[in-house]
C-alpha cells in the first residue's frame, strides 16, 4: 500500500498538467494577494480619519458651547452638545489605542462609541431594516472580543452587516454593502481566511477534480493501460483502489497547506502575520450568534471541503471502473456535480433538503450557518453536512467496490 | 509443474477463441507460440496472467491458482507498452517494481547495464522510441529473476544488436533456470531460440518440436559461380544463385555433401559456407498455407 501510495506521488510529479494547474494555483494566490493588499485600509488612514473627525468634532463642541453660554442653544441641540462632550474623550481614546497598537483600549472605546446609536436595543428581533437588531448585538460582541484578546481590527469598522439586513435606507444600501466589500486584510491569517473564502466552493471542488483527474484515471481499469502492470505484480487488487484515494487526498491536504503557509507567508512578509484568534460570526437558531477564532473556522471549513472533494472523488471513480475510459468519466462527473448543484437549489424547500450532499460544496457559508439563515434552516448545518457527504461517499465507494468486483469477474 | 494449463476454453460473443487449450511444462525452458494475429496467443496469454477470464478449464502457475497475486513473486509479464506510464522515467518504473517485490535498488543499474538502457535510465518514457520501450519492459519482467517469465511480441521494434541481446539475455535466463514462454512473429528468432513451438491456429493449440521440422538452408560462395551453376544443373540439383556469387539451398531438399562432391569434382573452391536454421518458417507456411495464399 506504501509503495502504491509512493507510486501516485511520484506520478503527480512529474505530471506536467499537474505541474501547470499547481503554477496556475500559486499565480493566483500571488495575484489575488496583489489586488488585497492594495484594497486593504491601512491604519495610518483610519488614523487620519479620527484625527479630523476629532477635530471637527471638537471646533463643533467650541462652537456649541459657546452658543450654550450665549443661552441661544435649543433643546435638540444641547442634546447634540452632549453627545460631541462625551464622543470627544472616546474619540480620543481610539486615536490613542491605534497610535500605541493597544486595541483593548481602542475597542472599548469604540464599543461606547456604538452605543451613541439611539436606535440601539430597540428594534424587534425579527425587524430587518437595516442596521437590525442582530447586527448591532453581533457588531458589540465583536468588539468585546477584539478588546478581551487585545486584536487588531481589520478595517474598516465603521459598517457592520449580517445576513439578517435585507432592507435599506433609500440609496444606502450599495454604500454599505460596498464598505463591507472592503474590508480585507492583507496580513497572513486574515487573507488566508479570504483566499480560502473562494477556493472552498464548488469551484475549488471543480479545481481539485481537474487536478487529479489525469492521476485517478490513469490506469484507464479494464483496458490495456497501467492497470495491467499493476495486476501483474504482488499486489492486492483494492489496495489499488485505496492507496489511490488516500494518495489523492494526502495530496490535497499537502496542496492546501501549501496555499495556506504560502498565503501565511505572503500576509507576514508584506504586513503582519495577524490574529488566528481573529472571531468570525457564526449565526445561531432564534437571532443567537457565536463567535469562534478565525484558525478554528478554517479547520472545519478545511474538513468540510475534503469531505466534499472526497464525495466528488467517489463519484469520479466510480464512472472510471463503469466507462473504462478517464476523459469520459470526468466529464459525467463534473455534468453530473453540476446537475446535482442546480438540482439541490430546485429542491431546496423540500423537507429533507438538508441530506442532499450538494448543499454542502460551498464551504463557508454552511461553517458560519450563513446558508441556514438564508435559507430559514438550521438543519443546513455543519454536522449534518458531515454526515451527508460521508454517508453519500461512503455508499458511492461501496457501489464502486461492488461494480469494481463484479466488472472484474466477468472481464474480457 | 512450472506451467499446467488444461482444456482452457473461452468464447467472446459467441466466438470460441481458444478451443480446449492444454499446456504442461514441468522443467526450465523456453516455448515458443506462433500464430497468425487473431490466432488468441495474446488472450492465452492474459488468460494465464488472470488478466482475462475464461469459461471452462483451470489454470496452475508454479504449483499455484493463477488467480493467487503471490505468484507474481514469480512470475513476470512482458506485455504491451501501453502498460507503462508516460510521465513516470524507466528508473522509476524499476524502482517501483523493486518495491513491489521488496527487492534492493541497486539491482535497477545492472539489469539497466545488462538490457543496455543505462543512459536513459532516467528520462521519461514519453521520450522513448519503441526500441526503448522494450528495454524498459524485459528490464521490468526480468529484474526479479522471475522462475516464469511470459513474453508478448517482445521483439517487436528491437533493432538487430537489441534483438541479439534480448535473446542472449532469455538464454541466459533459461540457463539459469527460468522457464520463458515467448510469442512473437519473427520466426528466424524463435528458431534461434527453441525447438519446442506452440503454433496457434484459430484458438487452438498444435505442440510441435521443431527438431522434426528444422533444416538448415546453406548459402555457399563459390570461386567461379557461372561454372557451378552449370554443373549443378547438369547434375540435375535444385538450388538458387544469390548476388551472382553464391548457391543457396535447402538441406531437406538437397543434401549438402552431394553439392560439396559436385562442386569438388569439376575444381570449383567454395570460399565460404553459411549456415541459417529454417525450422519454424518452414512448419508455419505448411501449417497456414491458406492464410499464407490469400
Amino acid at each position: 500500500m506504501l509503495f502504491l501510495t509512493v507510486l501516485e506521488w511520484t506520478k503527480m510529479r512529474r505530471s506536467r498538467f499537474f505541474k501547470v494547474l499547481l503554477l496556475f494555483l500559486a499565480i493566483g494566490t500571488i495575484g489575488y494577494y496583489i489586488y488585497i493588499y492594495s484594497n486593504t485600509v491601512r491604519t495610518e488612514e483610519i488614523l487620519s480619519n479620527l484625527e479630523v473627525e476629532l477635530l471637527s468634532t471638537e471646533s463643533q463642541l467650541v462652537e456649541l458651547e459657546q452658543q450654550d453660554q450665549d443661552g441661544s442653544l435649543d433643546q435638540s441641540s444641547k442634546n447634540v452638545l452632549k453627545i460631541y462632550h462625551d464622543s470627544v474623550p472616546q474619540l480620543k481614546a481610539q486615536i490613542e489605542g491605534i497610535d500605541t497598537g493597544n486595541w483593548t483600549l481602542w475597542a472599548k472605546a469604540n464599543r461606547e462609541f456604538q452605543k451613541f446609536d439611539t436606535s440601539f436595543a430597540t428594534k424587534p428581533e425579527w425587524e430587518r431594516t437595516y442596521p437590525t437588531r442582530f447586527t448591532q448585538d453581533s457588531h458589540q460582541s465583536f468588539l468585546e472580543w477584539l478588546e478581551q484578546r487585545n486584536i487588531e481590527p481589520v478595517w474598516p469598522m465603521y459598517v457592520w452587516l449580517t445576513s439578517y439586513d435585507e432592507v435599506f435606507d433609500e440609496g444606502l444600501e450599495p454604500i454599505i454593502r460596498g464598505n463591507v466589500d472592503k474590508r480585507h486584510g492583507s496580513n497572513g491569517s486574515y487573507f488566508s481566511y479570504h483566499l480560502f473564502n473562494h477556493l472552498f466552493t464548488f469551484i475549488g471542488i471543480v479545481f481539485f477534480m481537474f487536478l487529479f483527474s489525469d492521476i485517478i484515471t490513469k490506469e484507464g481499469e479494464g483496458r490495456n493501460g497501467p492497470i495491467h502492470l499493476l495486476r501483474t505484480l504482488p499486489i492486492n487488487r483494492n489496495a489499488v483502489l485505496l492507496s489511490k484515494f488516500i494518495s489523492v487526498l494526502l495530496m490535497t491536504i499537502g496542496i492546501l497547506a501549501v496555499v495556506l503557509i504560502l498565503a501565511t507567508l505572503l500576509g507576514t512578509l508584506f504586513d503582519r502575520f495577524g490574529d488566528w484568534d481573529y472571531p468570525i460570526l457564526i449565526y445561531g437558531e432564534n437571532y443567537t450568534f457565536e463567535w469562534i477564532p478565525l484558525g478554528l473556522f478554517l479547520l472545519k471549513s478545511a474538513g468540510l471541503f475534503l469531505l466534499g472533494l472526497v464525495f466528488s472523488y467517489s463519484i469520479l471513480f466510480f464512472f472510471s471502473v463503469l466507462t473504462n475510459r478517464a476523459i469520459i468519466a470526468i466529464g459525467i462527473t463534473l455534468t453530473l456535480l453540476f446537475l446535482g448543484n442546480a438540482w439541490a437549489e430546485q429542491s431546496i424547500l423540500s423537507e429533507n433538503a438538508h441530506l442532499i450532499p450538494f448543499h454542502y460544496l460551498n464551504v463557508y457559508t454552511i461553517v458560519s450557518n450563513d446558508f441556514a439563515v438564508i435559507q430559514d434552516n438550521f438543519a443546513f448545518s455543519f454536522k449534518n453536512g458531515v454526515l451527508s457527504l460521508s454517508i453519500a461517499s461512503l455508499a458511492i465507494l461501496l457501489m464502486t467496490c461492488v461494480l469494481s468486483i463484479f466488472r472484474y469477474r466477468t472481464r474480457g | 509443474m512450472i506451467i499446467n494449463v488444461k482444456d482452457l476454453k473461452k468464447q467472446y460473443k459467441k466466438q470460441e477463441v481458444l478451443k480446449g487449450i492444454d499446456i504442461q511444462v514441468e522443467s526450465p525452458q523456453i516455448l515458443a507460440l506462433v500464430g497468425p494475429n487473431g490466432a488468441g496467443k495474446t488472450t492465452l496469454m492474459n488468460c494465464m496472467m488472470n488478466l482475462l477470464s475464461f469459461n471452462e478449464g483451470s489454470i496452475e502457475l508454479l504449483g499455484k491458482k493463477h488467480t493467487d497475486t503471490s505468484i507474481f513473486h514469480n512470475v513476470s509479464y512482458m506485455q504491451d507498452n501501453r502498460i507503462l506510464y508516460g510521465d513516470l522515467t524507466a528508473y522509476d518504473h524499476l524502482q517501483f517494481i523493486c518495491n513491489i517485490q521488496k527487492l534492493h535498488t541497486s539491482r535497477i543499474q545492472a539489469v539497466a547495464d545488462r538490457v543496455g538502457m543505462a543512459s536513459y535510465l532516467k528520462k521519461r518514457v514519453r521520450s522513448f522510441s519503441l526500441g526503448m520501450k522494450q528495454h524498459l519492459l524485459l528490464a521490468m519482467s526480468i529484474i526479479s529473476e522471475p522462475k516464469l517469465l511470459l513474453m508478448d511480441e517482445p521483439i517487436n521494434g528491437l533493432d538487430p544488436t537489441s534483438a541479439i541481446n534480448m535473446r542472449n539475455i532469455l538464454l541466459e535466463l533459461n540457463a539459469e533456470g527460468t522457464t520463458i514462454l515467448i510469442s512473437s512473429h519473427n520466426l528466424d528468432e524463435i528458431d534461434r531460440l527453441t525447438s519446442t513451438i506452440y503454433f496457434m491456429k484459430n484458438g487452438e493449440l498444435l505442440k510441435e518440436s521443431l527438431d522434426d521440422f528444422a533444416t538448415n538452408n546453406y548459402t555457399l560462395r563459390v570461386s567461379h559461380p557461372v561454372m557451378a551453376q552449370q554443373v549443378l544443373n547438369e547434375r540435375g540439383l535444385t538450388f538458387q544463385m544469390t548476388d551472382f556469387e553464391s548457391v543457396s539451398f535447402e538441406e531437406t531438399i538437397q543434401p549438402l555433401h552431394i553439392v560439396l562432391e559436385t562442386l569438388y569434382n569439376h575444381h570449383i573452391q567454395v570460399l565460404s559456407v553459411q549456415n541459417e536454421r529454417v525450422g519454424a518458417e518452414r512448419r508455419y507456411r505448411e501449417l497456414f498455407e491458406s492464410e499464407l495464399s490469400s
